[in-house]
């Protein structure tokens, strides 16, 4: 598959994981190789980059144990561009499938 | 690979890689723990290691996010040329000073330096612009070369305040107070000989090992030469600098002409993007050789022809060839 569109679905699931819950970068990563085929050093550079571009931000969780750490969580404009992107693959993957002689209508 | 050697090659690869300390440690920082992480969570350090990927990948993953930039910090990237352009022919014309007019193209690099480094770094990356200016400045009106190049010296100053040792950081007022003292040695004691002052430097010396630039381990802790003694590129670039500088004194003997002859220094960057390009495999856009095309042409065509006032649109070969080679990187 080509790997910027790799790139972008990858970015899509990071920013919907973490809607749900706030991760570490080793949740996140476990999560998603574990459900789709992704290289593991692309994770923590794509968090940096969200993070730079205000699309996630961090704070400190506290365990029972051992040091601080970071999780990540998304920002406001990381929803808004979470939706955005989630529904341009909607209607993406819609229109692939009518090629494709899908059920999806586009 | 252990922990703790992968850590130390990682900061080290960041280092070489060109970036700065305050990222090299975030970046330390979330890898180490990461790894941690793993190893709480039962997985095996090496083969956790190993899954992250070569150093390689890790740092062309770590390269690609940082390249993109904040779109207001491009935004004054982009507008730094013209601004320097408009800048050099107010200068040029309306006060016949196409020289020293010339260094507001050095707002192209300053400009950029500052958008896209973070920290104490950049301060220290715009340093040699900032007193290359002052220096040609004054040198330029009032023909006191001496004692200002002493200002140079500031750079090391610059180079300690990075440091995240206190007391090596304290240090930069030595550099500091050395200029302070060799520009009222020149000024108050004009009978002395020039070696003789020349003296108030000496205790900078040992302070070079100190800086970033060149990296040492103080008190167990990596402060800034050591392990840059251990790669190649450093002793390239030494040997290449040493080549470069005999070939300079020599063609400087043989025309006695120290100024253009000093242009034959641009082999050095030149080189270094050739090295990257060539050897490194690295992606090295054309429009990054055009400030020192534009500059040789710009100093021969000035200097040989006389025509420094014609000459200076050779620099606007760096927007045409930004313009003509922009396309869509498909990689980031």
């Amino acid at each position: 598959m080509n790997s910027q569109f790799k790139r972008g679905v990858l970015e899509l699931c990071l920013l919907h994981v973490l809607e749900d819950q706030p991760m570490s970068t080793y949740e996140v990563l476990a999560l998603l190789s574990e459900k789709l085929d992704i290289n593991e050093n692309t994770v923590y550079p794509l968090l940096r980059r969200l993070e730079q571009d205000a699309l996630i931000t961090h704070e400190k969780r506290y365990g029972e144990m051992g040091a601080p750490r970071k999780v990540y969580l998304l920002t406001e404009k990381g929803k808004q561009e979470k939706q955005e992107k989630h529904k341009a693959w909607s209607d993406f993957i819609s229109r692939v499938h009518s090629v494709l002689g899908g059920h999806h209508d586009a | 690979m252990r922990k703790e050697r992968f850590l130390e090659t990682l900061d080290e690869a960041l280092l070489e890689e060109g970036f700065v300390k305050e990222e090299r440690r975030e970046i330390v920082e979330d890898y180490q723990a990461l790894i941690e992480e793993a190893v709480e969570r039962g997985e095996d350090v090496e083969a956790f290691i190993r899954k992250l990927g070569t150093m390689n990948e890790i740092l062309k993953q770590l390269q690609r996010s940082r390249q993109k930039r904040s779109s207001s910090g491009e935004k004054w990237i982009a507008v730094s040329p013209f601004v320097a352009l408009i800048l050099f022919f107010i200068l040029g014309l309306g006060f016949d000073a196409w020289h020293p007019g010339w260094l507001s193209f050095f707002l192209v690099p300053m400009v950029a330096i500052l958008m896209e480094s973070r920290g104490v770094e950049k301060w220290l990356a715009v340093s040699p612009f900032l007193i290359t200016t002052v220096f040609m400045l004054v040198g330029t009106y009032t023909g006191l070369w001496d004692p200002y190049w002493s200002l140079y010296v500031l750079i090391i100053a610059f180079a300690l305040t990075t440091s995240d040792n206190r007391t090596i950081k304290t240090m930069s007022v030595v550099p500091l107070l050395s200029v302070v003292l060799y520009i009222v040695l020149f000024y108050t004691q004009p009978q002395w000989a020039w070696w003789l002052r020349l003296l108030v430097f000496l205790p900078v010396l040992p302070l070079v090992f100190f800086t970033n630039v060149i990296d040492v381990r103080f008190q167990g802790e990596k402060v800034g030469v050591w392990f840059v003694f251990k790669q190649p590129t450093f002793w390239l670039g030494l040997g290449a600098f040493l080549l470069t500088s005999a070939l300079y004194l020599g063609l400087v003997w043989l025309s006695g002409l120290w100024h253009p002859t000093w242009l034959i220094f641009l082999i050095l960057p030149v080189g270094g993007l050739l090295y990257a390009q060539v050897i490194r495999k690295e992606t090295v856009h054309l429009v990054a050789y055009m400030p020192f095309i534009a500059l040789t042409i710009f100093f021969l065509v000035g200097h040989f022809l006389g025509g420094y006032a014609y000459s200076w649109l050779a620099f606007l070969l760096i927007p045409i060839v930004a313009i003509l080679t922009d396309q869509t990187d498909d990689e980031r």
